[in-house]
């Protein structure tokens, strides 16, 4: 009866949490998640509420059914719940990896790439931002520097897209082992375009980039 | 039939002798002439000369002397920064902190920055006007912002900030708009995409959409004195596209995402419609690939007119072969034709 009570709860704060954030509620969402916190642990309300919520959105975003401000109020406030809820929580269990993160050579448009970077960093990633139009050479130094698995490349515009390649080049001169993964319009209006510049994958949303780290780490070994 | 009655029946819903073509040169311009992007876009003479090179080239049904999105930001004070192969984007912002934009100045559109581009106008209108229908852009209100002061800064003041802030800058933007579209229809342009990517279903909700730009465009349009086609960029509109004919547009460019037949059937008569080919994959198409796209939006697009065939941005990338273009432009001659 308890676990059937407690059971009913998490799915309708879950429900009401995923309504504030598709009607981009930040404040909303956040009454929701300290009325939630009250009477739900907080290893419920994440796994329960936020985590599920997140995957519905996402899946809500894939069917074109959202828009990038929800999206990123979504971001803003996972960043600030899971803030607030992992030190509550002794035992879960974040991704252990290191990325980074910035526009290609050109492109200053980082509004992706701060969504992108808010859902890794919830997820457990470690993220080192290196900002906007960053040199391929640059990722590439940093990402040795950093020792991190990952690289993600944002781009809005084809032309800068295309100087992603560049990357993935210098990751093969260098025979080194970190993933390259790309993002940003160009790639969402062609499909191929990510494998055509060398990336081992590309993230159609920001929440689509937590699914890839795990499958590219998982896949590394 | 010459272009510009073709294109004038398309507006005005009758039947033309077959579906105008809009090919969207912008940097291809530089190309054509073998110049680099900024060399090209410091003279509108350059620019008018390449425009009118390339319809006698290719045969399609307007000339597009429009300059790039981010001078609209460098009239305001922002840098530019040019590519060897795209367009020039908007560099450092004009709008640092949200103090700024009390200070922000307003250009007019004779300021020396939109000199060129309002000269190339003029240029093409000299040439062909009432012949080949001249087509130019400018940016929403409710979109220029995201140059001015970058995209995150411009949502966080939308969704989180202060709303006297919000209004005073759409005031300023609203204002410039205005007075920038007049101006180009002015100088000899016949038509203006409005080009607010930041009111697609991709980037905003409805009810977002309702709340901060419904009213604000349809209030701009009304002052412009010339027709516009709603543009998203290659975003889609198919959230609000009941609301669009409200605004006073002529026209929509619709995505490549959406599906043209059912576009047509949401507008009616109340909007043209342009589109729908992808211009990210037409940098890697075969003359076949452009054919059958072609084909495609001919099939779902060209029934009882009021449609235009072009890309769904406003511009063709610089890597699009001539052979393509061409394709483009024969597909349409073949099987475009209304009986």
């Amino acid at each position: 009866m308890t676990i059937a009570v407690l059971k009913m709860n998490a799915e309708s704060y879950r429900e009401d949490f995923l309504n504030s954030l598709l009607g981009a509620e930040y404040y909303g969402a956040k009454k929701i998640l300290r009325s939630a916190l009250k009477e739900l642990s907080a290893e419920d309300v994440l796994l329960k509420v936020v985590t599920p919520a997140l995957n519905l959105l996402g899946e809500k975003w894939a069917e074109k059914e959202i828009a990038l401000t929800q999206l990123y109020v979504a971001s803003r406030i996972t960043e600030d719940a899971i803030s607030k809820l992992l030190p509550l929580i002794r035992e879960y269990p974040p991704l252990k990896y290191k990325a980074v993160i910035g526009t290609i050579s050109g492109d200053y448009h980082a509004l992706g790439k701060d969504v992108v970077i808010r859902f890794l960093r919830a997820a457990g990633v470690e993220v080192k931002d290196l900002g906007v139009s960053v040199e391929p050479e640059v990722f590439v130094e940093k990402a040795v520097e950093e020792k991190a698995d990952l690289i993600f490349v944002s781009a809005l515009m084809l032309h800068t897209a295309l100087r992603i390649a560049d990357i993935a080049k210098i990751l093969r001169r260098k025979k080194l082992s970190v993933k390259l993964v790309v993002g940003g319009a160009p790639f969402n209006f062609d499909k191929n375009l990510h494998k055509k510049l060398g990336a081992h994958a590309m993230v159609r949303n920001a929440l689509d980039g937590i699914n890839i780290v795990k499958k590219l780490m998982e896949g590394n070994g | 039939m010459n272009s510009f009655e073709r294109v004038v029946a398309a507006l005005t819903h009758k039947i033309p002798d077959k579906v105008p073509v809009f090919l969207f040169f912008t940097v291809h311009g530089a190309r054509e002439l073998g110049i680099s992007l900024r060399e090209y876009f410091s003279k509108a003479e350059y620019v008018a000369d390449a425009q009118l090179k390339l319809v006698k080239k290719f045969g399609h049904d307007c000339v597009y002397p429009f300059f790039y999105a981010a001078k609209e930001a460098q009239a305001f004070g922002c840098s530019v920064v040019f590519y060897e192969d795209g367009p020039p984007n908007s560099g450092d912002p004009v709008i640092a902190s949200y103090e700024d934009i009390d200070d922000l100045d307003v250009p007019r559109p004779d300021s020396p920055v939109l000199e060129e581009p309002l000269k190339a106008i003029e240029l093409v209108a000299e040439k062909v006007k009432g012949e080949i229908p001249i087509i130019s852009a400018v940016i929403a209100p409710f979109s220029l912002p995201v140059m001015l002061m970058g995209f995150t800064k411009w949502i966080e003041l939308l969704l989180f900030g202060d709303k006297n802030t919000r209004n005073k800058l759409l005031r300023k933007t609203k204002k410039f708009c205005v007075a920038w579209a007049n101006a180009q229809f002015k100088a000899g342009a016949d038509a203006l995409g409005y080009f607010d990517p930041l009111a697609t279903a991709d980037i905003i909700t409805r009810d977002e959409f309702l709340r901060y730009d419904f009213r604000l465009t349809k209030d701009t349009i009304r002052k412009l004195k010339g027709p516009v086609a709603y543009a998203g960029a290659g975003g889609s509109f198919n959230s609000i596209i009941d609301l669009l004919p409200e605004t006073g547009a002529a026209g929509i460019v619709v995505s490549s995402k959406d599906d043209l037949t059912d576009v047509k059937k949401k507008v009616g008569d109340r909007l043209v419609v342009m589109g729908n080919l992808n211009n990210i994959e037409m940098a890697r198409w075969t003359v076949a690939d452009a054919r059958k796209a072609v084909r495609e939006c001919l099939g779902k697009g060209a029934q009882d007119g009021g449609f235009i065939l072009s890309d769904q941005h406003g511009e063709i990338p610089y890597y699009v072969g001539d052979d393509v273009l061409a394709a483009i432009v024969e597909t349409v001659e073949k099987y475009g034709r209304y009986e």
